[in-house]
């Protein structure tokens, strides 16, 4: 057994952070909380935590520039909770860097489940030679072949660089703008209608009924996100 | 399109049937006599020469001419120039077929009596004229005053109006008086009441569309009432005023103008007021909009993220968790119940206030509202010191005592959330200018005096104020007061120690005296 990942909570609510406090210490984590936006980069740059949750809400520092101020200098993964009202500034915080995000009221294993994948992610990056197993599907990224069940399955181009992508972030949420610019480059970022339909054609050729995606999950309003169960395929 | 080829659009032009025009008020300028001036002027020289037949005897021949002169004379200060003129031409003829040998001619016998006749044309022509130029230019005088006179009328009520179709009625009135007859406004509906002629519609459409007078008898409309002026307004709705065709002088014309400027200057001025009201108005509502959503999506989803973390924590790690953070957790999800039922409660008793409430009145103890809010107060924080006091002789009320209770409970709870641990909260009752006094003072930070109206408004909390407060407490005790007919304000700082007073006035409806 490792250490245990140290958790830095950025949250002003004394109520949040004192049941975070109980259950990612039952889940493993040590634990580092911090009121404001200022005491929470002060406990980054000197604990160094392995991930942090950041609240959107803070009372001196918008949570749009503490995720800009962390990533100046700083990769540590970031998840951001929100609520309803602060959608634009949940997209913005996602555009500039965080790497999820979960809303409030939210229970706790869905916010676990979020800080595994961004706890794994951030220790094993992918090399673009390996071979993704996501859902029922392989990719060979190499040789640019995919199968589904021991089937092939013939996608485009653009349908193939669209699930390498989402698969090689399962479980994270990926923004429209983000998706938008690594597919079709800078100038293409606010054209949402060509992923909605290219996710549409994607989910024809994958997903066992297209109209309940289970591999590639809309985030209403934000984005995609890959299924979390991808693994790395066994070398063949 | 333009039926009247290059004829330029100028309605300036001089009237083409001028006689037809009497009706009009005086003006100056170029103006033919009326028929009613030609005939008396004819009688005053048939007058003259009657009166100089009578006289005949009396006075010497060569005084007959002045009999004339007197004739010619009223006639030009009555009815101006040319009939001054006219009436020198026809005196001349009278007293030359009349007075002069041979009598009953128009020829003239002697040198001299040639010589009398001219110097008497002369005379006449000039005096004529003369006095006719005075009594134009008086007249011209005259009728700039009136009209300058009108302009500031319609200028002082175009300043005193308040919303548009008031300054639209103010500028119709007063070109009614500029002109004579009626004007009309138009907008780009074309809508009148009774229906306009089909020549009037289409000469205001084009003003409309041009932006530039459109002249209806210039332009030869046959049936066209009016001239129509593009009102310079400002914002998107177009507008054109129509007065009656033909001005009668380049005075009243200019007047005209002026009167359609001033009230396009005072219609823009008021659609800016009204764009800025609006604007001021909508910027409201949005805030208010995004207050509420900021307070339902912090005060509802604040304790119900910590009940349901709580909850999901305490299933998942049952068997881990040590059992100090399993009571912790448990006490976390009672504590923001409660939170969140004294916060639905608010709103719904908010809700309920906004819809119009009916006070229950009945004679109630002042000092039972008292205790009962302060009874609730020392309940949810038991630490916290209260001074109490109440003036020993009060009258029972005619009330709302839980109404009036709970607004006392929501001002000490907040006194409560925000004055530091450890000072102390005064509430005092007294009568004070027949009405019923309560107080409550605290020790806290104040209310700073630009937030002394608006921490009454919902959702609007004080730059003081507790995170975790509803921002609803201070509006429904406010809404309270207003349904007993009661008042409700802040006093802050306090002379020489800070803080705050919150003061609750309701009638006291004086009943017997316990």
């Amino acid at each position: 057994m490792t250490t245990r990942p140290t958790i830095l909570v950025i949250d002003d609510e004394p109520q949040i952070q004192r049941f975070l406090r109980h259950s990612l210490a039952a889940a493993g984590y040590d634990l580092l909380q911090a009121e404001t936006a200022a005491a929470g980069l002060r406990a980054l740059a000197i604990h160094r935590p392995d991930l942090i949750i950041l609240d959107l809400g803070l009372p001196d520092l918008d949570g749009k520039a503490v995720v800009g101020q962390i990533r100046q200098t700083d990769a540590t993964p970031i998840i951001v909770l929100s609520a309803r009202d602060q959608e634009s500034e949940k997209i913005a915080a996602l555009d500039l860097g965080a790497d999820d995000f979960v809303a409030k009221p939210f229970g706790i294993g869905e916010l676990l489940a979020r800080i595994r994948v961004c706890l794994r992610s951030a220790d094993a990056p992918r090399t673009p030679s390996d071979k993704i197993a996501l859902d029922d599907l392989v990719i060979d990224i190499g040789a640019h072949r995919v199968e589904r069940a021991g089937v092939a399955v013939r996608l485009t181009p653009k349908e193939f660089e669209l699930l390498v992508l989402l698969a090689g972030h399962a479980g994270k949420v990926l923004t429209h703008r983000h998706i938008l610019k690594a597919i079709w480059g800078p100038a293409h970022v606010e054209d949402t209608p060509y992923l909605r339909v290219l996710v549409g054609q994607l989910r024809q050729k994958i997903e066992a009924n297209p109209a309940e995606p289970q591999v590639i999950v809309t985030e209403p309003g934000v984005g995609y996100r890959a299924a979390a169960r991808a693994t790395d395929a066994p070398p063949t | 399109m333009d039926r009247r080829g290059g004829l330029p659009a100028n309605h300036a032009m001089p009237d083409p049937i001028p006689l037809l025009r009497s009706e009009r008020p005086a003006a100056a300028g170029w103006r033919a006599p009326t028929a009613a001036a030609l005939a008396l002027s004819f009688f005053l020289v048939a007058a003259a020469a009657g009166a100089a037949h009578a006289l005949r005897g009396l006075i010497p021949a060569g005084s007959i001419a002045l009999v004339f002169l007197i004739a010619v004379l009223l006639s030009a200060v009555r009815f101006g120039f040319w009939t001054g003129i006219g009436s020198a031409a026809l005196a001349f003829l009278a007293y030359n077929f009349f007075f002069v040998d041979p009598v009953m001619t128009l020829r003239v016998a002697s040198f001299e009596d040639v010589l009398a006749l001219g110097v008497f044309l002369l005379v006449a022509g000039l005096s004529g004229s003369l006095a006719g130029r005075l009594r134009e230019q008086a007249t011209a005088a005259q009728e700039r005053a009136r009209l300058l006179e009108h302009l500031c009328d319609l200028s002082a009520a175009l300043g005193s109006a308040a919303t548009e179709p008031e300054a639209r009625e103010a500028t119709r009135q007063g070109l009614q008086r500029l002109t004579g007859s009626d004007a009309i406004f138009l907008d780009r509906g074309l809508s009148t009441n009774p229906p306009l002629a089909v020549d009037d519609m289409q000469a205001a459409e084009r003003a409309l569309r041009r932006g530039k007078v459109e002249a209806a008898a210039a332009s030869g409309w046959s049936e066209g009432r009016y001239d129509f002026h593009p009102v310079i307004a400002g914002g998107d709705a177009p507008l054109v005023v129509g007065v009656a065709p033909g001005a009668a002088s380049d005075e009243q014309e200019k007047a005209v103008r002026t009167a359609v400027e001033q009230a396009g200057a005072a219609i823009r001025r008021l659609r800016l007021a009204d764009e800025a009201d609006e604007a001021r108005r909508k910027a409201e509502r949005e805030s208010i909009r995004a207050a509420l959503l900021s307070s339902l999506s912090h005060d509802l989803k604040t304790p119900l993220a910590t009940i349901l973390g709580s909850v999901t924590t305490l299933r998942q790690f049952s068997a881990t968790l040590p059992e100090a953070a399993r009571t912790d957790l448990l006490r976390a999800i009672e504590e923001e119940a409660r939170r969140l039922n004294i916060y639905v409660g608010n709103l719904l008793q908010m809700t309920r206030l906004q819809s119009g409430i009916d006070a229950r009145l009945d004679w109630a103890e002042p000092r039972d509202i008292l205790q009962g809010a302060v009874g609730r107060l020392r309940q949810m924080h038991p630490d916290r010191t209260m001074v109490v006091a109440a003036d020993p002789d009060l009258p029972l009320v005619r009330t709302d005592a839980i109404l009036l209770e709970q607004a006392l409970f929501n001002c000490l709870d907040n006194a409560a959330a925000i004055a530091p641990q450890g000072t102390p909260i005064r509430v005092a009752i007294a009568m004070h200018e027949g009405r019923l006094l309560f107080t409550v003072e605290d020790e806290g930070p104040g209310v700073d005096p630009a937030e002394q109206e608006r921490i009454f408004e919902p959702f609007q909390r004080g730059s003081a104020a507790a995170a975790n407060g509803t921002g609803l407490g201070l509006a429904i005790a406010r809404g309270i007061l207003h349904a007993l007919g009661g008042a409700i304000g802040v006093v802050s700082p306090l002379t020489g120690k800070g803080g705050a007073r919150f003061w609750l006035a309701v009638p006291s409806g004086e009943g017997p005296r316990p």
